[in-house]
């Protein structure tokens, strides 16, 4: 007997062109698109692309987790017959936390598109679809969404960690049994987290007024996401707090009940521990509730409204961001080109989603490598006894080696080439002023956030010296990392068409990690060893000045043409026809 | 000034209009205070810190317009500036061209739309097939005619165009 593929694909299709489905299509894609209002003929990332960013730093913690888990390094260490277990239970509220943080993350970026907006009240209300219809569409999406955010974002490290983690046991039903836990608990908190930032969505624009909620919007989604990188970053000191329960304020943390959740499943959870699985599960539920009648509240409120609300999009000047600029003006920029392209750059960088998706991600991935890092310092140990180690001292460069090179990677992505036109029409392109710009930009995300870090938290666990010190060569590093990254750079930032990344992506994404490497590790490593006597941080002048030396001689000798501004990026070309003829 | 209104839609108008003229070289205090001026005059002060992405295209068209002028140029090249702009914004177009032309400033006003070329330039240069074909003082190329349409049509040898209308109306109908 043939299976009838043919005609099954042919009730697919005839099915999938109902308006229902339609609609559901068209908000899914939104979600992960946006609105598209900038019109633009530029490379989407496309839904599969923003899946594997939203996977990715689940995936390289499991895979950071080899090394811990070995069972011939567990033997070497001496530990012939560890409980897994036990052992697990850091990496387990740490992967929670991750899947709660990064599905958190996704939601706040895509805020704005949870909801329909104007475009889809100009588009749907005419079409003869009933309202109720449209509601059922979104809402049915939004469910689609979350429960594609839930698996995503846990789908390699649901695997992988229970493989890396279990792979000492000889039981296959012990893995299983792990990985279903894992799994449930992770898609669950994954769940949970996405349905409390829906659920205050919901209810602000439930109970504000339109204009009030644009504004507080911004500052929420700022106040999230700290909370969420606060709770990525503290994660490292939960599991050895969950001992004190149920005395201990770790209880009021959602990422513990899921924990907890967790246990119960395994069987190892305390009386206190269960109590808060427990707890878990019941306010999943009502916050599942809870969000479903603030989306319909607010969306009979909002959606019927939108045509009111045209006007009311403008948004109002920042005097905070205009005395920034001020002081910017009189103490690093120095030209109008500068200035006026220090402006266009932060305004791009954080309102065009493509490339704060870009920057967000390289970001993401630093906090979860130094969250990782201070993981491994700070473990089971007083602070004190560590500050001076390799875990510690990284922690700075990967954040500003992350941030550096996300910048640097987002600057090659156009913002919008048509309009262009005032850039060549204004700037002398015989004037070499790309590389000093870029070069401030990336600058300015990384000195003050060094200074800030590093100088207060090294001056309270080893003084002045050694804070001076690690800040000295953390700002040392990164301006020469800048100036190794933009020593052909002769664009303005997201002015330029798309570099041919496919042909050259390989030896890139193997530079990023042997630079990360040179960067981040061996620096470390060596710092480490220097601080014991500060002297020794001389030895890091003459590789700096040689680094420094061989950049400049670099740039002296590239011809000018080479330093000239460009708006088109030419594709490389195995050969060139070099026309000699007279 | 260019015919397509191509602006970034992630900035604000004023924030267009500050690159713009820190790219020019104006200072900032400047910049302010001529933006805010130009913007209420063209009415645009209300939206000016909404993004670019949510504005008209006449209102893009104002933006353009502004920036153009910010810096008080002595020489002015507008491409078709009447595409898209509302009656008003067009009127206080047309009237600024002549007054800039009392203040000596050149403008060069590229358009198809004759009736208006008439009313605002003080010379003519007309193109065929990037040939010129007419260069004078507007009154001396429209000579004796009515209007400057009929002149043009002249020039360039155009056919008959109400025939050619008739013809369409006609290939409309036809099944």
């Amino acid at each position: 007997m043939i299976f009838p593929f043919a005609t099954l694909e042919a009730k697919w299709k005839s099915h999938s062109q109902r308006p229902f489905l339609q609609l559901i299509k068209l908000f899914i894609d939104r979600a992960f698109h946006g609105s598209g209002d900038s019109e633009s003929e530029e490379l989407d990332f496309g839904t599969g692309l923003v899946l594997s960013l939203l996977a990715l730093p689940g995936a390289f913690y499991s895979i950071l987790l080899f090394d811990k888990y070995g069972s011939f390094l567990q033997w070497m260490h001496g530990d012939k017959h560890f409980d897994v277990l036990s052992i697990a239970l850091s990496d387990e509220y740490f992967l929670i936390v991750l899947s709660m943080v990064v599905t958190g993350v996704a939601v706040v970026w895509r805020w704005d598109s949870i909801f329909p907006d104007r475009r889809d009240y100009a588009n749907l209300v005419p079409l003869p679809i009933s309202t109720r219809t449209i509601f059922f569409a979104n809402l049915t999406a939004i469910f689609l969404v979350a429960g594609l955010l839930a698996l995503d974002v846990n789908l390699v490290s649901a695997f992988l960690f229970p493989f890396v983690a279990t792979a000492s046991q000889e039981t296959a039903l012990f893995f299983l049994h792990f990985a279903m836990v894992h799994a449930a608990v992770v898609v669950l908190s994954s769940l949970f987290s996405f349905f409390a930032v829906f659920g205050v969505v919901g209810l602000l624009m439930s109970i504000l007024p339109y204009r009030m909620f644009r504004q507080v919007s911004l500052y929420l989604r700022g106040l999230l996401i700290a909370y969420l990188v606060g709770v990525l970053c503290t994660s490292f000191a939960v599991p050895s707090l969950v001992g004190h329960l149920p005395k201990s304020p770790v209880r009021f943390l959602p990422s513990v009940w899921f924990l907890g959740l967790c246990q119960m499943l395994r069987g190892r959870a305390s009386p206190a521990l269960a109590i808060l699985g427990n707890l878990g599960l019941m306010s999943l539920i009502c916050l599942v509730g809870c969000a479903l009648v603030a989306y319909a509240v607010s969306y009979r409120r909002c959606f019927n409204r939108i045509p009111e609300n045209l006007d009311l999009i403008a948004s109002n000047e920042r005097p905070i961001a205009r005395r920034i600029f001020a002081s910017l003006d009189r103490i690093v920029l120095r030209t109008p080109v500068q200035r006026a392209g220090y402006r266009f750059v932060l305004k791009t960088l954080f309102r065009s989603e493509r490339h704060s998706l870009v920057l967000g991600g390289f970001v993401g991935l630093g906090v979860v490598l130094a969250s990782q890092f201070l993981f491994a310092a700070f473990s089971g140990q007083e602070m004190s006894v560590n500050a001076g180690s390799p875990a510690i001292l990284s922690i700075p460069l990967i954040l500003s080696y992350c941030v550096i090179v996300g910048l640097r990677f987002a600057f090659a992505i156009p913002a919008e080439l048509r309009s262009n036109w005032i850039f060549k029409l204004l700037l002398d392109r015989s004037k070499p002023e790309c590389i000093p710009l870029a070069r401030k930009v990336l600058l300015t995300f990384v000195i003050p956030c060094v200074i800030a870090g590093i100088v207060p938290f090294h001056r309270y666990l080893g003084g002045w010296t050694r804070a001076a010190l690690h800040a000295w060569v953390a700002i040392a590093w990164g301006i020469l990392l800048s100036d190794i990254l933009l020593v052909r750079f002769r664009k303005i930032p997201f002015t330029c068409s798309y570099p041919p990344f496919r042909e050259s992506a390989i030896m890139l994404v193997v530079c990023y990690f042997l630079g990360f490497f040179a960067y981040v590790v061996l620096t470390s490593q060596f710092e480490s060893w220097a601080l014991l006597n500060p002297l020794r941080m001389l030895l890091m002048i003459p590789p700096t000045l040689g680094i420094w030396y061989g950049l400049s001689h670099a740039r002296t000798g590239m011809v000018e043409v080479d330093k000239e501004v460009i708006f088109e990026e030419k594709p490389t070309r195995g050969f060139e026809v070099l026309d000699l003829q007279v | 000034m260019p015919e397509e209104a191509n602006l970034y839609p992630y900035l604000s108008g004023y924030e267009y209009l500050e690159m713009v003229g820190l790219l020019r070289g104006m200072p900032p205090l400047r910049i302010k205070k001529r933006a805010e001026a130009l913007l209420e005059l063209f009415s645009l002060y209300p939206s000016r810190h909404g993004g670019m992405s949510s504005y008209s295209k006449g209102m893009r068209q104002r933006i353009l317009l502004i920036s153009a002028l910010i810096d008080d140029p002595k020489i002015l090249i507008l491409d078709e500036p009447l595409s898209g702009l509302d009656v008003t914004s067009a009127l206080i177009l047309k009237n600024l061209i002549k007054a800039l032309g009392q203040k000596e400033r050149a403008v060069f006003y590229c358009s198809h739309v004759l009736e208006v070329v008439e009313q605002v330039c003080s010379h003519l240069l007309i193109l065929r097939k990037g040939e010129v074909i007419a260069h004078d003082a507007t009154h001396v190329i429209q000579s004796d005619r009515s209007s400057l349409e009929s002149r043009f049509m002249d020039l360039v040898e155009a056919g008959d165009t109400e025939k050619i209308a008739r013809d369409i109306i006609c290939a409309m109908g036809e099944a």
